[in-house]
């Protein structure tokens, strides 16, 4: 019993990473695609929405891990060598995009002019890799296409196995490749819906992502459609799964958020707007992770042959309780400060110069 | 092509050689930004706020770089150690569940306290930091639990295959080495990041900016120093009596003495030769290892021979790091009675060049010193991943490809360290014009 619970909090703790340290590398391909006259204020205002945040949504998928690790330790083995090439890509990206988006935020102390744009584009153009290989990853997973053979228990001491079908055969198909095509429409599409709020005070550029989350939600409507025939001949498992309740009604949720945050974004409710674009993204996570459920690794791992021993469960949990009391009101205290700083105000680095 | 074990010990060597730099400024950097807002609100005097705004700017700047290359980290171990991760994900990996919380706290408040300075009351903006400084500090301490159990590992029983089947995570965290080796990192991050700070204001005095603003910050950095260095000769004297009881062969190599002998002496430098079986040209001190280490010149030290062949360090990767660790130690507290004696003669912060020089050159030193106090204990350790119980070769990927990794994240990191580096310098740009005017008054008056 405790062994879901833990898998639950790691769930809920890649969601988390989904819906707002997805939205910043989101954030990340709006930047590059900016051009013209509105270029720099497209991306100061990128900046200025994900500048305090950006380091704690990234460390979701850091929380994932740790919890990972302590509570399913031959899980984390597994994908350390089964996945070793597009988790180091995933590595690479957030790696990339963190170092260059913390340069752009610091770009005026750089010795040249124009870096604060540079700088952007750079963040911008390596924001692509981690979703996509992400996505990639977790396309694999669920598939079914990598199948991992555990070391027994007469073989080497301390060996964990080894995959199958090689290094790169199991995330090279269809369906990985679509799901990290999606993790990125996802991105952008979640982005978008966020900044039509967040550009509150500037009616063009709340135009502009409305007319940008409006396209991307229609691709990534029809990328979902498309998913589905690649799941039927290369997810087996998975194709099962979500034809099945609760999958399928998660699934119906989907897609009836994803047509009403267009809907909202068309009438100009943005705050509505984000709310559905939410529901969408929640939708499809429970629909993956109940059609996946009890796997970790499809079909080979779960959750309960996998899980450490219960004293290491029941302390993860009362840690996990910890995060909640601890995470929760103080992400509400830094939110509150945040919205209510001064509209347009200078921003602090500003201040600091003009001091 | 390099062989997978040293590429994977390679790589994670850089990571972390790269990362542990960042976590010593991510404690103490919070810290010097509480103290000079203190003295800001205490004293009114503009000059201390000015300093409490760049530091802030500094931090959040590098508080952004030492999260990715932490993440890093997390990655890196499945990647690279999934099979030492396997055992040692329910044991050690349990407090570095807890580190990425205090994290997670660290960056939230590090934004309230950013965006709040113009919303919050002075002293509750102040107050908004001290979560910043707890977050790091418990951060430091319970990561370097996790290195303390790979050093004396209980709290667990294992399979024949290798798999935990029992496990207490409270004993695992507090296993034998914890508090000797929290306590030490954490003085040597204070230690080192205040000479840090102190080497920027001393370059800029060396280079005539002799003003208010960088004396302050010169001074403040010295107070923080002053306190820590005394702390630090305590504890490597503490950490070193702790390692030769409860990591003798550790001790045997940062000290090498190859035979069993009562009495042993304390040798600096020299060089060990490993077929002669001795430590060639160093500085002997008669007795002094075994009053130090066990508080007895008559006390057995045990010798780097009487370990098994294949469960003992190398004493060429460890002795050299360890002596310059030391030494180093000791040369920041020499420099302590310096600056007061000087501090004392010229009535102020004194500004006189060869202690100047001398501050600057402290700045690297310090980050030096962690550096080889940490490969130290990581060679001082080897053969062994989890002491006694998996060899480091036992707990690498089998997956291929590992020395593009390497080259690849060597890359990086160049790439990422310099412009780091470079923005950093960009933002020394000595106190806001406005501070200076001030400044120019209170100067008058003699402050």
């Amino acid at each position: 019993m405790f062994e879901v619970a833990v898998a639950g909090a790691m769930a809920l703790a890649l969601l988390l990473f989904a819906l707002a340290g997805g939205a910043d590398f989101g954030g990340g391909m709006w930047t590059f695609v900016a051009r013209g006259e509105s270029a720099e204020e497209e991306v100061s205002l990128i900046d200025r929405a994900i500048g305090p945040i950006w380091e704690a949504n990234e460390l979701w998928i850091v929380v994932a891990l740790v919890i990972m690790w302590s509570g399913f330790p031959s899980v984390f083995s597994t994908f350390g060598i089964a996945l070793f090439v597009p988790m180091i890509l995933v590595l690479v990206g957030i790696v990339l995009r963190g170092a260059f988006f913390s340069f752009q935020e610091h770009a005026e102390y750089a010795p040249v002019p124009h870096a604060f744009m540079a700088f952007g584009k750079a963040f911008g153009a390596v924001s692509v890799i981690s979703p996509f290989f992400f996505g990639l990853t977790a396309g694999t997973i669920a598939s079914g296409r990598l199948r991992f053979e555990s070391a027994g228990t007469d073989g080497e001491r301390f060996a964990v196995g080894a995959p199958t079908n090689g290094y790169f055969e199991p995330w090279f198909g269809p369906f990985p490749i679509t799901c990290g095509l999606l993790a990125l429409v996802i991105c952008a599409y979640l982005a978008a819906v966020y900044l039509t709020v967040e550009a509150g005070e500037s009616p063009d550029l709340q135009n502009l992502y409305r007319k940008r989350g409006i396209a991307s939600g229609i691709v990534l409507g029809v990328l979902g459609i498309a998913v589905l025939p690649i799941m039927s001949f290369d997810a087996l498992y998975m194709w099962r799964g979500i034809l099945q309740i609760p999958a399928i009604l998660f699934m119906v949720l989907a897609a009836a958020a994803l047509i009403g945050s267009l809907i909202l974004l068309h009438a100009n409710r943005y705050w509505w707007a984000r709310t559905a674009a939410i529901t969408h993204v929640v939708s499809i996570f429970l629909a993956w992770a109940s059609a996946q459920y009890p796997y970790l690794l499809v079909p080979d791992i779960t959750i309960s042959s996998a899980a450490s021993p219960s004293s290491v469960l029941v302390a993860l949990l009362i840690l996990s309780f910890f995060y909640a009391v601890v995470l929760g009101p103080s992400l509400a205290l830094l939110l509150y400060i945040f919205k209510r700083r001064p509209s347009r105000a200078p921003e602090p680095s500003e201040v600091e110069e003009a001091e | 092509m390099i062989d997978t074990i040293t590429a994977a010990r390679s790589t994670f060597a850089m990571a972390l050689m790269f990362h542990i730099n960042f976590a010593a400024l991510g404690v103490v950097m919070p810290f010097m930004m509480l103290v000079s807002q203190w003295l800001y609100l205490r004293r009114g005097e503009p000059v201390y706020e000015a300093l409490n705004k760049k530091w802030t700017t500094a931090f959040a700047f590098t508080y952004a770089t030492g999260a990715v290359s932490g993440t890093v980290l997390t990655f890196g171990f499945g990647l690279l150690w999934p099979r030492f991760m396997n055992v040692a994900g329910p044991l050690a990996g349990y407090p570095l569940a807890i580190e990425v919380l205090f994290f997670l706290t660290e960056a939230i408040f590090l934004g309230i306290y950013v965006f709040g300075r113009d919303q919050l009351s002075p002293w509750l903006h102040w107050a908004s930091g001290i979560p910043i400084f707890v977050g790091g500090f418990m951060s430091m301490i319970v990561v370097v639990l996790a290195n303390s159990w790979m050093n004396t590992p209980v709290g667990y029983k294992l399979d024949a295959a290798g798999n935990v089947v029992q496990a207490n995570v409270l004993r695992a965290m507090f296993s034998p080495a914890w508090w000797y080796e929290s306590s030490h990192m954490t003085v040597a991050a204070f230690e080192s990041v205040a000479f840090a700070f102190a080497a920027v204001y001393a370059f800029a005095l060396l280079r005539g900016k002799r003003d208010d603003y960088h004396k302050k910050g010169l001074f403040i950095a010295m107070a923080v120093a002053t306190l820590v260095a005394p702390i630090m000769i305590a504890s490597g004297d503490h950490t070193a009596k702790r390692v030769a009881q409860e990591e003798p062969a550790k001790m045997a190599a940062m000290e090498p003495t190859f035979g069993t002998e009562a009495g042993a002496p304390l040798t600096i430098y020299g060089w060990p030769d490993m077929e002669e079986g001795k430590l060639r040209y160093a500085i002997e001190i008669p007795k002094m290892f075994s009053i130090l280490a066990y508080d007895d010149p008559e006390a057995k030290a045990p010798g780097w021979s009487s370990f098994p062949p294949d469960e003992r360090p190398d004493p060429r990767r460890v002795w050299w790091a360890f002596d310059t660790m030391v030494g180093i130690g000791f040369f920041l507290a020499f420099l302590i009675p310096w600056f007061w004696v000087a501090y004392w003669r010229a009535r102020g912060v004194p500004t006189g060049k060869w202690l100047m020089r001398a501050m600057v050159f402290s700045g690297p030193l310090g980050f030096l010193a962690i550096e080889l106090g940490w490969i130290a204990t990581e060679e001082g350790r080897q053969p062994w991943a989890i002491q006694g119980v998996m060899r480091t070769t036992e707990g690498a990927t089998s997956a291929p490809g590992l020395t593009f990794a390497f080259f690849g994240f060597a890359a990086l990191y160049l790439v990422v360290g310099m412009i780091y580096v470079r923005l950093l310098r960009g933002m020394a740009t000595g106190p806001p014009d406005q501070v200076e005017s001030n400044q120019a008054e209170s100067g008058a008056l003699g402050v």
